[in-house]
């Protein structure tokens, strides 16, 4: 039997790497490091994927962190919406389900392996 | 503005169509409302009241936002001269407004507050408002008042003298002749005898309310109406006519909308009327940068760093850029200005973490991975790059505690499995090991299809 990753799952083993026969795992090359596939798109390109939707979800970029790191995308800070769309600002509930739905979004965006969001219960600051 | 906005869903099976109606004012006038009530400390919050309340016809009510706003921040520029609109709007006598200005520093576009303050002063004094008004030294100042000399003799009635200056200004912008006409008060168009003034009349004329038909254009926008968003943009064009922003504006919805290529032909229109733009130079960098065009993403990043070398994220990005193209010394320069610039920027120091790390500065990453934990974050990926460069210097005890850190905060995730393996084998547990990597395989095969982007249009229904 043999097991290996998607490729587009970015930490997987080649398929070679590992395997397992009748009750007995055999690891052969189980000390290299796990490599992202090459053919994956750049981290660049990823985080400007990753503006892009935030961009078509009318997340307010100010107040955001926004980050990429060998396909783990990093979200720091407040997301906050341009008004409209119908939901009332600060409907937590509305706010937790926009989250969910955002974050398989951007698991969606080819490269991408994870999504770490740190959602500090900031507050935006008075822009005057 | 009480003209509602209408967006007709075409059903092409002809089924009965769905009429989508919003007042984006009256929307934002909700929220904002909402939000001063929840935030009473921002002062950019009632000063946007203050305008909304200009535009429906309410300078009293103005009046006591803009005051809100200054008595928050009173060294708020915008809102004293919000305040004095306000007021001279309602013909108050002069030395209600001859509080001086605030202390502050000028703000880039003041120029045009004064200006517009200055002939609102006039009119109210029974004079020419335009006459006085300094001599214009670019186009802009020169579009700027012929919109406004328009619009004031439509005030007066001399619907010719109007029609003079906005063929003038027409002349002038491309931008001024499409509003008008798509607004349908272009004079020298079919459909402009719907008239200059019923339609001009109604806007709020004064270049602070550029923010606001901003600001009501991404609530169209965000409804999915699309074209009352662009008519907004218009109305932001002619109470104050700057090229570079009314591009913005369009490649903002453009983007929004999933119009790549427009986007980034809106955003190269922005940089050509003003190449100090920076917002639009970051934007187009992510354009460049989302279709591959490494080299076109790197000089606009570039550029835009030389022109606010404050910027962090510009910094950030260009260190990504660095990375993706093999160049890690100056990926780590990058990274170093963007945490010079902001201490606490988590991107970056992840990035630079995990570079060293790759790079096999080992000791140096854990150094800043650990000044990461220190700032209260961590994440299953971050403790597993811990994980392997503890494992890079024969440290597995070390290994051990951030990766099982990882796996009890995201037991999901499957590397770390495959790394704890590696260090129970080089503490000589087997078993433990093949545990693991039994795990790995489980959790790695267990990852689903990734589900493909979905479809642009209209952004989702409401909740």
């Amino acid at each position: 039997m043999r097991f290996a990753s998607k490729p587009q799952d970015e930490p997987g083993l080649a398929k070679e790497e590992v395997t397992v026969k009748g009750d007995e795992l055999t690891a052969r090359n189980a000390g290299r490091d796990l490599q992202r596939n090459p053919d994956q798109p750049a981290d660049f390109a990823i985080n400007a994927k990753v503006r892009q939707v935030l961009a078509r979800r009318w997340v307010q970029s100010e107040g955001l962190e926004v980050g990429t790191t060998d396909g783990v995308v990093l979200l720091k800070g407040r997301v906050e919406r341009e008004p409209g769309g119908g939901s009332a600002a600060g409907d937590g509930v509305a706010r937790d389900r926009f989250l969910w739905r955002l974050r398989s979004e951007l698991r969606a965006i080819p490269g991408v392996v994870e999504v770490v969001m740190d959602m500090a219960d900031t507050e935006r600051t008075d822009r005057s | 503005m009480s003209k509602h906005a209408q967006a007709i869903n075409q059903d092409r099976t002809a089924e009965p169509s769905v009429e989508l109606l919003l007042d984006a004012a009256r929307e934002a006038e909700v929220v904002l409302e909402q939000e001063a009530r929840s935030h009473p400390t921002y002062a950019d919050v009632r000063h946007r009241l203050g305008l909304l309340r200009l535009l429906r016809q309410d300078p009293p009510g103005a009046e006591r936002e803009f005051e809100e706003a200054l008595g928050i921040n009173p060294g708020y520029r915008a809102a004293y001269y919000g305040l004095r609109l306000a007021r001279l709007v309602q013909g108050m006598p002069l030395e209600r407004l001859k509080e001086p200005a605030p202390q502050t520093a000028v703000m880039p576009e003041e120029w045009a507050w004064e200006w517009v303050d200055q002939a609102y002063h006039r009119l109210t004094q029974g004079e020419d408002a335009t006459e006085g008004l300094p001599t214009p030294r670019n186009r802009e100042e020169q579009l700027l008042q012929h919109h406004y000399a328009g619009f004031f003799a439509l005030r007066l009635g001399n619907d010719e003298r109007a029609t003079e200056h906005f063929r003038a200004a027409a002349s002038l912008s491309l931008i001024t002749r499409g509003a008008l006409e798509r607004l349908d008060v272009a004079p020298w168009a079919r459909g402009g005898e719907r008239g200059l003034e019923d339609a001009l009349q109604g806007l709020l004329w004064s270049p602070l309310a550029e923010d606001l038909y901003a600001y009501l254009g991404r609530i169209y926008a965000r409804n999915g109406l699309r074209d009352e968003a662009l008519d907004c943009y218009e109305r932001a064009y002619l109470v104050f006519p700057r090229d570079a922003r009314h591009a913005m504006f369009r490649a903002e919805v453009a983007m929004a909308f999933g119009q790549e290529a427009e986007a980034i032909r809106l955003l190269t229109q922005a940089i050509d009327a003003d190449p100090t733009c920076v917002p639009a130079r970051i934007a187009l960098g992510y354009e460049y940068a989302s279709q591959g065009f490494v080299d076109e993403a790197r000089t606009q990043f570039q550029v835009a760093a030389n022109l606010a070398p404050g910027y962090a994220d510009v910094r950030y990005n260009l260190g990504l850029l660095y990375v993706g193209e093999g160049r890690p010394d100056e990926a780590l320069e990058e990274f170093r200005r963007a945490l010079t610039l902001n201490p606490s920027y988590l991107p970056a120091r992840h990035s630079m973490s995990h570079l060293l790390c790759r790079t096999g500065q080992f000791e140096e990453g854990l150094q800043e991975y650990a000044r990461i934990l220190k700032q209260g974050f961590q994440s299953g990926d971050m403790l597993v790059q811990m994980g392997k460069a503890a494992l890079a210097l024969h440290r597995a005890d070390e290994a051990l505690q951030y990766l099982e850190r990882a796996i009890f905060m995201s037991p999901e995730f499957a590397p770390s499995y495959y790394y704890i393996g590696q260090a129970y084998q080089r503490k000589g547990l087997k078993n433990k090991a093949r545990s693991a990597w039994r795990t790995y395989l489980e959790k790695a095969n267990e990852w689903e299809p990734l589900a493909s982007v979905p479809p642009d249009g209209p952004p989702e229904a409401p909740a």
